[in-house]
């Protein structure tokens, strides 16, 4: 079974969104990233530089795994503290980064607490912490607002655009569309292991052509505006509802020029049209499908 | 390494295991104080100490626990899922490993060490005139178990990272290979870890092909040069092999 096969991608300062169901690959593609994994062939390359057998890599590299796992009977001062040791830091300077990044994600009240005491929105921002302590050039975030209550969860997605301000670059693994949706426009769409699609949501869409689109047209006049479109080339179905018929359409551009033509010169009674699809979440079932 | 190796410690230190295997490192202290107590007709303090507390202390312990604090070395980490935090730091996987393997000898050997020298200590009231002979047999052993604490930790160590159920795979060596073996006839005692940790045993107890209690040594064991130079190999070569596992191995967590 190939997990992963020819993903390659570019990114730039600014967040990324790598989306995908649960078993895309998401967590592979960031564990061979991270050199935990090894690639079966060719080699893998972060920031213009080898991964595997390169440690040094990581100086400018912040990983948030997955995993709720930690070291459960330190303090979360001491985790952050002991990574920063681990890093290469001074205990001064250790000392230092951990707070710095524990206030940074909102724990500095937290810090000495027992990891095992923490919630599980507060031990996701601990996790958060360890791979800012070094102040990296690239981040990467491998589902970083599981479990976190929907407070938390903005106040982190601040910290990552804050982050991103600062010129970071920010992979965000995520299969939650509508977190990507609010922190980025910029997604990778991978699919059972292979990168299917790239860019911005609307360019995505844009790459589906073969895939009907929806476009919903609120009218007064239902059944007047089904039958005006059924018959039209590139209409591939009409779909009558109260106060609205939704149009499934392979060229949806003309439609949409048929549409506003046919309502200015009276023909159909339209109040309000928009493209039912295009938000992250129908791209995505799209793509599924 | 400083900070690795202190994290590592302090997680050996700190963890419910070393509670119940140090509690089983002081099993010595036990057998000595019903010596004290129940002395045998037959054997003195320094009997006791050389035919039997010896033997099972490097031959019997010194293999179970560097077994258990060396096949979970790495384990708990890859089960805890708390490795991607070490190894996503710049620093070699090799200093990883090293101070990975240096807690778990430094931890092994001082329970060990401490069950054995205290075992020791409560035998040597029991027999005024054998003290000297008594403290020389303590050190000697207690640098034998380091070296047993050594090579098989850096065995296990490679045993964790590379089998899956290591600790089953364990016991079976320190069982089934380590004591079956020497009951062939043949060279194939010299694949065991066990004889040269019996050739340094011989020397350090003055023991001759004496049985006591189950613990056969042998008559003409290899010399303590040999024995160490093949300890310190092993324990050399099972450390390259785990780097290299460490280094090669992927890590689904």
């Amino acid at each position: 079974m190939i997990a992963l096969s020819d993903v390659t991608f570019d990114l730039g300062p600014g967040i990324a969104g790598l989306l995908g169901p649960n078993g895309a690959g998401k967590s592979t593609l960031f564990r061979l990233l991270t050199g935990l994994l090894r690639p079966s062939l060719g080699e893998l390359q972060l920031l213009g530089e080898r991964v595997e057998g390169n440690p040094l890599l990581f100086r400018r590299v912040g990983y948030c795994p997955e995993a709720d796992s930690f070291w459960d009977e330190m303090r979360a001062v001491e985790f952050v503290w002991t990574l920063a040791r681990i890093h290469g830091y001074g205990p001064r300077e250790a000392k230092e980064r951990a707070e710095r990044a524990l206030e940074r994600v909102r724990l500095g009240d937290r810090a000495r607490r027992r990891i095992g005491g923490l919630s599980h929105g507060q031990r996701q921002r601990l996790k958060f912490a360890q791979a800012i302590l070094h102040d990296p050039d690239l981040l990467l975030l491998d589902e970083p607002f599981n479990g976190m209550d929907p407070v938390l969860r903005r106040e982190t997605m601040e910290l990552v655009l804050s982050l991103a301000s600062e010129g970071k670059t920010i992979l965000v693994a995520s299969h939650v569309l509508y977190e990507v949706e609010a922190l980025t426009d910029r997604i990778l769409l991978l699919l059972r292991g292979h990168l299917r699609a790239e860019g911005s949501i609307a360019d995505i869409r844009d790459l589906l052509d073969e895939i009907p689109r929806r476009l919903v047209v609120a009218t007064p006049d239902p059944r007047g505006l089904a039958a005006a479109a059924a018959p039209r080339d590139g209409v591939v179905g009409v779909r009558r509802e109260k106060g609205r018929v939704t149009l499934e359409t392979d060229r949806p551009e003309e439609v949409l020029r048929w549409i506003t033509d046919a309502a200015a010169s009276g023909e159909i009674a339209v109040e309000e049209v928009f493209a039912a699809d295009e938000d992250l979440e129908s791209v995505f079932d799209l793509l599924v499908k | 390494m400083t900070p690795v190796f202190l994290l590592f410690l302090r997680r050996l230190l700190f963890a419910r295991r070393t509670l119940f295997f140090g509690a089983i490192a002081f099993l010595p202290c036990l057998f000595a104080i019903v010596f004290r107590l129940h002395p045998p007709r037959h054997a003195d303090a320094l009997e006791g100490l050389r035919k039997f507390l010896a033997p099972m202390a490097v031959l019997f312990l010194g293999s179970l626990l560097p077994m258990f604090f060396g096949t979970t070395a790495f384990g708990d980490e890859i089960e805890g899922k708390t490795i991607p935090y070490l190894l996503t730091r710049p620093r070699p996987r090799l200093s990883l490993l090293l101070a990975k393997s240096a807690a778990v000898v430094l931890v092994t050997a001082l329970l060990l060490v401490s069950g054995f020298l205290l075992a020791a200590a409560i035998l040597r009231g029991a027999d005024p005139f054998a003290e000297q002979e008594v403290i020389g047999i303590a050190f000697g052993v207690s640098g034998v178990l380091s070296l047993a604490c050594l090579t098989y930790g850096c065995m296990f160590i490679f045993l964790g990272l590379t089998a899956p159920h290591p600790v089953l795979w364990g016991l079976l060596f320190c069982f089934g290979w380590e004591g079956f073996v020497g009951l062939f006839p043949g060279e194939l005692k010299a694949l065991t870890v066990q004889r040269y940790l019996e050739g340094l045993l011989t020397r350090a107890c003055d023991l001759h092909g004496e049985v006591f209690e189950g613990f056969p040594i042998e008559v003409d064991p290899p010399g303590p040069v040999t024995c160490v130079a093949v300890l310190l190999t092993l324990a050399a070569v099972f450390t390259a092999l785990s780097n290299r596992v460490l280094r090669r191995r992927d890590f689904a967590v």
